[in-house]
C-alpha cells in the first residue's frame, strides 16, 4: 500500500492506512493541555495522578483522538474526515512509544458521497491497545 | 439495576461560546505534530478547495464546557472515567469563527462487564458557527461505577 490514497478507487476492504508512529513526550502533553483549554493535574503531575489512582501522569484522549485524526488526514490528502470514534481501553502512559495504525473495513457510495470506512487504533510495542475506534472518510472518485 | 433522574435526558444544560484565531488553530496543529499546510500556511491554504485555513478535525475538543453534569440521581457508580469520543465533522472551523456549544445528555445507559456494573453517560454537545452552521457534534461517553 501507497503512503498516501488519494481516489476512492484506489483502495480495497483490507488494505491497512500507513501507521503513524508517535512517542508523546511529558513537554508534548503539558502543550496540548494548554491548547486544548484540559488543565489537569492527571495529564502533567504524576504525584497527583497517583492520588486519583492512576499508575503516574497520561496521555488526554483527546490527543490521542488527534493523533489518530492525523494518521487519516495523512494518509487520505484529498479526504474530508467526517467521523471519527474512540473507546478510550486504558490509560496511555507518557514517554511510550505509540503508533496509530488502521485497516479499510467498507466502502460505500451515498448520496453522491464515496465513503471509506475504517478500524482504527493506537497502541504500544508489544501490540497493547490503549484506543481502538472507527473513522469515516469521504474521497473523490475518479470518475466523477 | 440503573435507577436515575430521567427528566434531563435531551434537555440543554449548558450553553457557551469561543472566538476562534489563528494563532490557536496552529498552536493545536503543532501540539499533536501535525504538519499540514492547510492547517498552518495561510498562503498555502487560501490555493486549495477550502479557500483559506481551516482547523484539523479535532480541534473541536477544545470548546469545552465547565459545566458540572447535571444531577442524575444515579443509584450507584461513585467513580467516574472518560470511556470514549464519537465526533462527527460537519463543516471547516476557520480563524475568526464564533463557535456556540449546546450540551446535553443524549443516553444513560448500563452495562455488566468484567468488573461488574458500569454505567454509560452519553453528553453531547453540539457546535455550531456564528452563521449558524452545525459544525461538529461531539458524544463523550463517561463511565461510572462504584
Amino acid at each position: 500500500m501507497s503512503e498516501t490514497v488519494e481516489y476512492f478507487e484506489d483502495i480495497d476492504i483490507g488494505d491497512e492506512i500507513a501507521e503513524l508512529d508517535i512517542c508523546p513526550t511529558t513537554a508534548d502533553v503539558v502543550r496540548f493541555v494548554d491548547v486544548a483549554r484540559m488543565q489537569s493535574g492527571r495529564f502533567t503531575d504524576d504525584a497527583y495522578a497517583r492520588q486519583e489512582g492512576l499508575p503516574g501522569a497520561i496521555v488526554p484522549g483527546n490527543m490521542s483522538l488527534g493523533f489518530l485524526s492525523r494518521m487519516l488526514t495523512e494518509f487520505f490528502p484529498t479526504g474530508t474526515l467526517k467521523e471519527l470514534t474512540a473507546n478510550f481501553r486504558a490509560t496511555v502512559p507518557h514517554n511510550t512509544a505509540l503508533t496509530c495504525s488502521g485497516v479499510v473495513t467498507e466502502k460505500q457510495t451515498r448520496n453522491g458521497e464515496h465513503i471509506i470506512f475504517c478500524d482504527v487504533m493506537l497502541s504500544n510495542e508489544e501490540g497493547e491497545r490503549y484506543v481502538q475506534g472507527t473513522a469515516q472518510v469521504a474521497l473523490p472518485a475518479r470518475a466523477a | 439495576m440503573l435507577e436515575y433522574d430521567s427528566s434531563w435526558l435531551g434537555k440543554e444544560f449548558d450553553r457557551y461560546s469561543y472566538s476562534v484565531s489563528k494563532e490557536e488553530i496552529v498552536a493545536f496543529a503543532q501540539s499533536i505534530g501535525d504538519t499540514n499546510p492547510l492547517y498552518t500556511d495561510e498562503a498555502y491554504a487560501k490555493t486549495t478547495p477550502y479557500g483559506g485555513l481551516i482547523a484539523p478535525p479535532t480541534f473541536c475538543v477544545v470548546f469545552r464546557s465547565y459545566a458540572r453534569l447535571p444531577e442524575l440521581k444515579l443509584n450507584y457508580g461513585k467513580r467516574g472515567f472518560d470511556g470514549g469520543k464519537e465526533c462527527t465533522f460537519l463543516a471547516p472551523i476557520r480563524p475568526g469563527d464564533t463557535i456556540t456549544g449546546v450540551d446535553r445528555i443524549a443516553q444513560v445507559y448500563e452495562k455488566t462487564g468484567r468488573s461488574g456494573n458500569m454505567i454509560f453517560i452519553v453528553r453531547e454537545s453540539e457546535l455550531t458557527n456564528q452563521r449558524g452552521e452545525k459544525v461538529a457534534v461531539v458524544r463523550q461517553s463517561l463511565i461510572r461505577r462504584d
